[in-house]
């Protein structure tokens, strides 16, 4: 009898909740009396997120003629939500370096979920939707749940892919048939622990199964296309030999042109590298 | 023929449609014959794309120009089995595919 998907999250102590600092940066964030200097003090506690700020200002996505070298000047050019999402990024990545390496080597699975995250951003942006960094977010954190399995049952994921491998089945699929539940609702089970909104766990648990959305279908299949467009241009690999099944109702329900994915291939393809850059560099 | 990305768009080609900015500014008239200057004004006003006439066999080929490495029937059998749950028919995966293909027969760009 598998473990169920709340065991599987008790079980890894170290990730039933998000790190310290990343809880305090939201408190002060959501303070109306907090100053832009608090939020300042928070960054700079942490060398890491310090250093990812630093780098990401200093990317050629903000084009700054001479280098950003503080943390408060980098707060003027960035904005709040950003900065939430790059912590939120950092923080996760950071919590998930004890995966079992046979499993999945993390930098390619990182280099998925970020390729994943900078598809769903270039896909948002040509629908001029709004807060394109939220589908980034979703993105990234897409295959999350897949993490969890991994560490907390690894047995159970080793069967999982083996059977995928042997069946040639999508992994989800294999999941379901191994542990009765995929990755999909593991991660949403993980994000609704950590108290994400709901607007990044409804795409992350309905990311293969996008025609099922009620709610925020947009952000439903921008993840649910991001991920086929991030398997076709071989970005990385999250252990999921194939490409996933593309529904054919979520590329309608996007209503991009047909002749406009030249335009998002080559918008992935200018931001893809610095985006792996900005978040792996210190993990690897 | 049909709608071609600006950058495949060249001087000499003849508009089918009018162009118009964001706001529905008129930029250039349907008919005309695009120049160099239209071009560049056109970029700068964030135009996508011009419909120009022209058979597809001219577009086919600018387009066959922008890619660099050659897709050898391996490549293509390779990018086919990793796409072997996605239905082939759908323009979208064909298009998908194809990309996929290209990038395999560049030794796998991202492929790290």
């Amino acid at each position: 009898m598998p473990p169920s998907i709340e065991d599987l999250i008790r079980k890894s102590t170290n990730i039933a909740s998000l790190p310290a600092v990343y809880m305090r940066l939201v408190e002060v964030m959501e303070d109306p009396y907090s100053s832009a200097d608090d939020v300042g003090a928070v960054i700079s506690e942490d060398t890491g997120l310090t250093a990812r700020l630093l780098r990401l200002v200093n990317s050629a996505m903000y084009g700054f003629p001479s280098a950003i070298e503080s943390v408060k000047q980098g707060l003027t050019v960035v904005g709040t939500q950003q900065i939430h999402d790059l912590a939120l990024a950092t923080s996760v990545v950071d919590m998930f370096k004890d995966v079992p390496q046979e499993l999945v080597d993390m930098a390619s699975f990182w280099r998925h979920s970020i390729g994943c995250g900078v598809c769903a951003r270039a896909l948002a942006s040509e629908l001029k939707a709004p807060n394109v960094e939220r589908h980034f977010v979703a993105g990234l954190l897409h295959d999350i749940g897949k993490l969890v399995v991994f560490m907390s049952h690894p047995d159970g994921a080793r069967a999982a892919i083996e059977q995928s491998v042997d069946d040639k089945t999508l992994l989800h699929e294999a999941e379901n048939a191994v542990l009765g539940y995929d990755h999909a609702a593991v991660g949403q089970a993980l994000m609704s622990s950590w108290n994400l909104p709901v607007s990044l766990h409804v795409p992350v648990s309905l990311h293969h199964r996008p025609a099922r959305a009620t709610r925020f279908q947009i952000e439903v299949a921008v993840v649910h296309l991001a991920d086929v467009f991030a398997h076709s241009m071989l970005m990385g690999s999250s252990a999921e030999r194939w490409v996933p099944t593309l529904n054919a109702f979520a590329w309608e329900r996007l209503g991009i042109p047909e002749n406009a994915i030249a335009n998002v291939l080559a918008d992935v393809d200018q931001q893809y590298e610095a985006a792996v850059r900005t978040i792996l560099e210190d993990s690897e | 023929m049909g709608l071609l990305r600006l950058e495949q768009a060249r001087p000499g080609m003849q508009l089918t449609s009018d162009v118009v900015d964001r706001n529905g500014q008129l930029l250039a008239k349907a008919g005309n014959e695009l120049t160099e200057k239209e071009l560049r004004l056109f970029k700068i006003w964030g135009v996508q794309g011009v419909n120009v006439a022209g058979d597809d066999d001219a577009n086919q080929q600018l387009q066959n120009t922008a890619q660099d490495s050659v897709i050898e029937p391996r490549h293509a059998a390779a990018a086919r089995e990793l796409f072997r749950h996605c239905d082939l028919d759908h323009p979208v995966v064909a298009l998908l595919l194809e990309e996929c293909a290209r990038r395999i027969a560049g030794g796998g760009k991202h492929a790290t």
